[in-house]
């Protein structure tokens, strides 16, 4: 680096050949510096490992190249030998004044001595030489007024009395920590003493409020229950440990002396986390980068901005001054261990959202490019609590896709409220669901959470009074006029509406590979006898005729079986307890559904719905009978709709419009009703569903979405939607209760493994008798 | 003097153990009799329901055909499971007791199937025992028709009613290396001199083994049949990873789940737990009782 440095003064000199000079403090017009001017200042920093070390470097050789003077910088590299050796060195070469930052501020005296000792000057830079008379000048920032400036902050946002105060300092093994606390305690003792503040984490500090003026001893009594030893964790853990032990009355609008910007972040996170913390005021000093963009972001309050180039600055005014002969500006002076030593503390500024934009940004201090949010700093409430938790099962996918971009719209729309997003990873929701059911339980509900519309959540949840009607919105938001006569009763339970639904999914699609069918000349069958007989020439024709997967994918062809042998009005007669499950029309589904079983595949057990479908769109078996999900997995694999894969109704079903739905509900004793009202406003909006809905794949509950921003078979879709009979699925969710269903699920395993219909149908009755409406 | 510090010495152990004795107190038994009441009220739903219900849901559950699937089910895994990995656990143990080359080698090789979790050996054994046909064709049955071995591809868990013996596979592929620890630590226990003898007295190695090593040995036969017996009887990691929850493969543990959880009856699934819970005891209590009789005695 010695090397490198040398080079660039050198390069410096040349192109500053030409510039003014006035060194030698004569009376004489500027001369002309010779190109081989002896070095002038010699300047000796800790390390090039920090970033704070190589700005200074920078600083400090544009601002002597711009005063006209030869420099040259060495780097000790954390070592104190070293640091001797460079100023060794630069005497050598001949500097007349040294500006060192000594590594160590004990161990530089020596070098110190040998600079006096070649009549060299020596400016102490930022720490202090200390035991020696070797130091002419002392360059720092005055940490007196730094604490004195974070204290007068607190002050005056302070009002009232009472305001709870928590103390933080630095390490005691630093000297600088006690000028910062003395600082601070100047400014806030005599507003403890009258009761504005009451300290709240030192008993040392609460025994010593009386007392204006501390001893070094006294605060290190205070310091040894405050320290943060300048550490992140150790600042994030007294902070917590602090909380845990205070009582909530000692918490609400809290003001925080945090000694530098780093602890101040981990206490700001510490606090910012505790429920019973309203609101706090926290200082800081030093204005990183992380700690601006928490003031932009109200997470931490001022910072102490000690602007290391008004240190150079003042650092080379006191080098030019002793060049020039004269002696620099003294207004003060330190103590170090043998003299008090001359100085002129540098200038410290407070920097809160007011003027963060003019003392960080403006001056050159940070770039605006590094921060987020400078715009509209301070235009939303800093400490804004309110939000509101969603629960999920959607956490891959199209499905998550969607749901972040209909959080982005509810951002837009109500940028106060923070969306916490608690998905639950899967079985489909099934492990979702358990979590949902012990946080219902331990009365810990989410402010709204994701369901199945239908009886899945009104069988579940308003029977154990944990949803609340949803009735007033949808009269409010208009819904009742966009959304399909047929599902409004679906989604409803004695008058009352449960639930906003998002999407809509539809269940009675059969798929077809179109090749298959032209090339064994059979037509998509519409009955479900067309379909029997279509499939029997498939099978006679080698071809599998039906791709089936485990054991809910045989739930989801019962289902579509039963309503395309019944009719809708039977169908929802089932679920009311008006078709009798015992009768023969029931039977007679049964013997069809039988009937289709008998052409899948006969590994269907060991395949998963994705494996079936596939199956079809390979050409490798003729129908499959899934939800229109499918759809979304045939676009996946690369397919082309109307040519790879067609889709009817399930044979029988034609008119009719098999529905589920993902549903948010309201949680009777949320925790914030109005953030969830708002959520849910959104979730029912045009503009969410049409943000949802394309990406997971699905069409808008509502009929008046804009058509264009779906793909061909979703607006066949939401055509058959506006315009069909809409009934309910039982696989997924809508028509039976959690019980009723685990029971029909149930009676179809057993049914699949002894083939028995007779066993079966009873089963079924006996099924809505125990959990249905059946008596 | 001796006396007030031995007094002390037990206080502080008592006041060490003391939070993880509360711990277990309610976390296992305070749950184990919460599940029992719960076992016995008519909770359904997701409010909590304590209506006194006496033994009905256990009643019910005997005459219910699912739970008959699931006792079913249970003992073919047992059966299978047990004795498949025992034998082969033998087998194995007596393999490397020849002292061959490589023992080490073989010996981890046969263990590391056990540092596997079930989830991850259901997926893998999901895959190898793939029973579809024709051109999807793959694992086991592929390599059977590679090797012309046409007769042994099979249907794998989707044969009806023995489906479940075909999970026992994975099962034994995890556990019998462990077995095989088991027999090995045996197997060396036993002095060399009886098997010395034993040639002398001009005995085959076959009735070394029958004679000697195998009565030899039952003590270590027994903990692996109970500690494979419990492990089978909990089963339900293994078959949802590879069949999902399909009802021929249907297992006390997995009924429990989907009645608690997916049918929300509370009732009806603490008693299958409760039942699960008894099951294990019957298996597991003799055999603590017994192993801390022969250490006291020793």
């Amino acid at each position: 680096m010695f090397k490198k440095s040398s080079l660039y003064v050198l390069m410096a000199v040349l192109f500053i050949a030409a510039a003014i000079l006035s060194a030698c403090g004569g009376a004489a017009p500027a001369t002309q510096a010779p190109a081989t001017s002896k070095l002038a200042v010699g300047i000796v920093l800790p390390t090039k490992d920090e970033p704070r070390w190589i700005q200074d470097e920078t600083r400090f050789k544009d601002a002597l190249t711009a005063a006209g003077y030869d420099a040259e910088i060495l780097f000790s590299q954390g070592d104190s030998a070293k640091e001797k050796a460079n100023v060794e060195a630069l005497i050598t070469k001949g500097v007349k004044v040294l500006i060192i930052c000594p590594q160590d501020g004990a161990a530089a005296a020596a070098a110190a001595d040998a600079a006096r000792a070649a009549g060299v000057k020596v400016i102490s830079y930022d720490r202090l030489i200390r035991d020696t008379d070797a130091v002419d000048y002392y360059v720092t920032f005055d940490s007196v007024a730094v604490g004195a400036a974070q204290a007068q902050y607190l002050v005056d946002k302070a009002s009232g009395t009472a305001n709870p105060l928590y103390l933080y300092a630095g390490a005691a093994s630093d000297n600088n920590a006690f000028l910062f606390f003395e600082g601070a305690w100047n400014v806030l003792q005599p507003k403890i003493a009258d009761g504005t503040f009451v300290i709240k984490n030192s008993s040392e500090a609460v025994a010593l409020q009386s007392k204006a003026t501390l001893t070094r001893d006294e605060m290190g009594k205070i310091l040894g229950q405050v320290t943060t030893n300048w550490d992140f964790n150790t600042a994030k853990n007294l902070a917590e440990s602090n909380l845990t032990a205070a009582a909530a009355a000692d918490k609400g609008n809290v003001f925080i002396l945090a000694p530098n910007d780093g602890t101040a972040r981990a206490i700001a996170d510490a606090f910012g986390a505790d429920k019973d913390v309203k609101s706090f005021v926290v200082t800081g000093q030093d204005a990183e980068k992380a700690s601006v963009q928490y003031i932009i972001d109200g997470k931490q309050s001022m910072t102490v901005l000690k602007d290391v180039r008004t240190l150079v600055k003042d650092a080379i005014t006191a080098a030019v001054a002793y060049l020039e002969g004269k002696t620099p500006e003294q207004t003060n002076t330190y103590n170090n261990g043998k003299i008090d030593v001359p100085a002129k503390p540098s200038e410290v500024v407070a920097v809160d959202q007011a003027n963060l934009k003019a003392a960080v940004i403006d001056s050159g201090y940070w770039p605006a490019s590094d921060f987020t949010g400078l715009d509209t700093m301070g235009a939303a409430p800093a400490p804004a609590k309110s939000q509101v938790e969603v629960f999920s099962w959607w956490t891959g996918g199209g499905e998550a896709a969607g749901l972040d971009a209909m959080i982005k719209v509810f951002a837009a729309k109500s940028p106060e409220i923070e969306f916490i997003n608690s998905a639950v990873a899967g079985g489909a929701g099934t492990n979702a669901r358990a979590v949902l059911a012990s946080r219902l339980q331990a009365g810990d509900p989410p402010d709204s959470w994701q369901g199945h519309a239908g009886q899945e959540l009104i069988g579940t949840y308003v029977a154990g009074k944990q949803i609340e009607p949803l009735n007033d919105l949808y009269t409010a938001q208009g819904w009742l006029d966009v959304m399909p006569k047929t599902l409004i009763p679906l989604i409803s339970d004695g008058g009352n509406i449960y639930s906003v639904p998002v999407n809509i999914h539809r269940a009675n699609v059969l798929w077809y590979n179109p090749k298959v069918l032209t090339d064994n000349g059979v037509a998509v069958p519409t009955t479900v006898e067309e379909w029997l007989t279509a499939m029997e020439t498939l099978k006679g024709k080698g071809v599998q005729p039906l791709a089936l997967g485990e054991q809910w994918t045989k739930m989801h062809l019962l289902e579509t079986v039963l309503l395309g042998t019944l009719g809708a009005e039977k169908y929802n007669g089932l679920w009311d307890g008006s078709t009798d499950w015992a009768g023969a029309d029931v039977k007679a589904a049964l013997d069809n559904y039988v009937k289709v079983l008998s052409y899948a595949n006969t590994d269907s057990a060991s395949l998963s719905w994705q494996d079936a479908a596939q199956l079809v769109v390979n050409g490798d078996a003729a129908f499959n009978v899934m939800g229109d999900w499918a759809e979304g997995y045939f676009r996946e694999l690369g397919k082309t709709p109307n040519t790879d894969y067609g889709w009817a109704p399930v044979p029988g079903t034609v008119g009719v419009f098999q529905f589920l739905s993902d549903s948010f509900v309201l949680a009777v004793g949320a925790p914030h009703p109005e953030a969830a009202t708002a959520w849910l406003t959104i979730a029912g909006s045009k503009e969410g569903q049409e943000a949802f809905n394309p990406v997971k794949g699905s069409i808008c509950a509502r009929t008046d979405c804009d058509k264009t921003l779906f793909g061909v078979y979703l607006q066949s879709a939401m055509d058959d939607w506006a315009s069909n009979t809409v009934v309910g699925s039982l696989t997924h969710g809508v028509v039976a209760n959690d019980s009723w269903k685990s029971e029909i699920d149930t009676a179809l395993g057993l049914f699949i493994a002894d083939s028995n219909v007779e066993t079966f149908q009873g089963a079924l009755a006996a099924a809505c008798k125990n959990s249905g409406p059946c008596k | 003097m001796m006396k007030m510090l031995r007094d002390k010495d037990r206080y502080l152990s008592v006041i060490l153990i003391s939070p993880s004795i509360l711990a277990v107190l309610i976390f296992i038994y305070g749950f184990i009799a919460w599940s029992m009441r719960v076992s016995l009220s008519k909770w359904k739903g997701l409010t909590a329901d304590y209506t006194w219900n006496g033994l009905n849901n256990y009643i019910n559950l005997f005459s219910d055909p699912r739970f008959h699937v699931d006792i079913r089910n249970t003992l073919i895994f047992t059966g299978v499971f047990v004795i498949g990995s025992i034998l082969l656990g033998f087998f194995l143990a007596v393999f490397l007791d020849q002292g061959l080359k490589g023992e080490g080698f073989f010996r981890s090789l046969f263990i590391f199937p056990m540092a596997i979790s079930y989830i991850v050996t259901g997926v893998i054994w999901r895959w190898l025992m793939n029973p579809a046909l024709g051109s999807r064709t793959s694992g086991f049955n592929l390599l059977f028709s590679y090797l012309h071995l046409d007769f042994l591809k099979n249907a794998w868990h989707t044969t009806p009613n023995w489906g479940i013996a075909a999970i026992a596979l994975a099962a034994i592929w995890q556990m019998s290396g462990y077995t095989m620890a088991l027999y090995l630590a045996g197997l060396r226990a036993i002095p060399g001199e009886l098997r010395e003898a034993a040639q002398i007295d001009g005995a085959t190695e076959l009735q070394i083994y029958r004679y000697i090593m195998v009565p030899l040995l039952s003590p270590v036969t027994l903990s692996a049949l109970i500690i494979l017996g419990h492990m089978s009887l909990k089963v339900f990691d293994l078959i949802v990873a590879i069949a999902g929850k399909q009802l021929p493969l249907d297992v006390p543990a997995i009924y429990m789940w989907q009645t608690t959880f997916d049918g929300l009856f509370y009732g009806r699934g603490a008693a299958i737990g409760i039942l699960l819970l008894l099951s294990v005891a019957v298996l597991i209590i003799p055999y603590i009782r017994y192993t801390l009789k022969t250490e006291t005695e020793q």
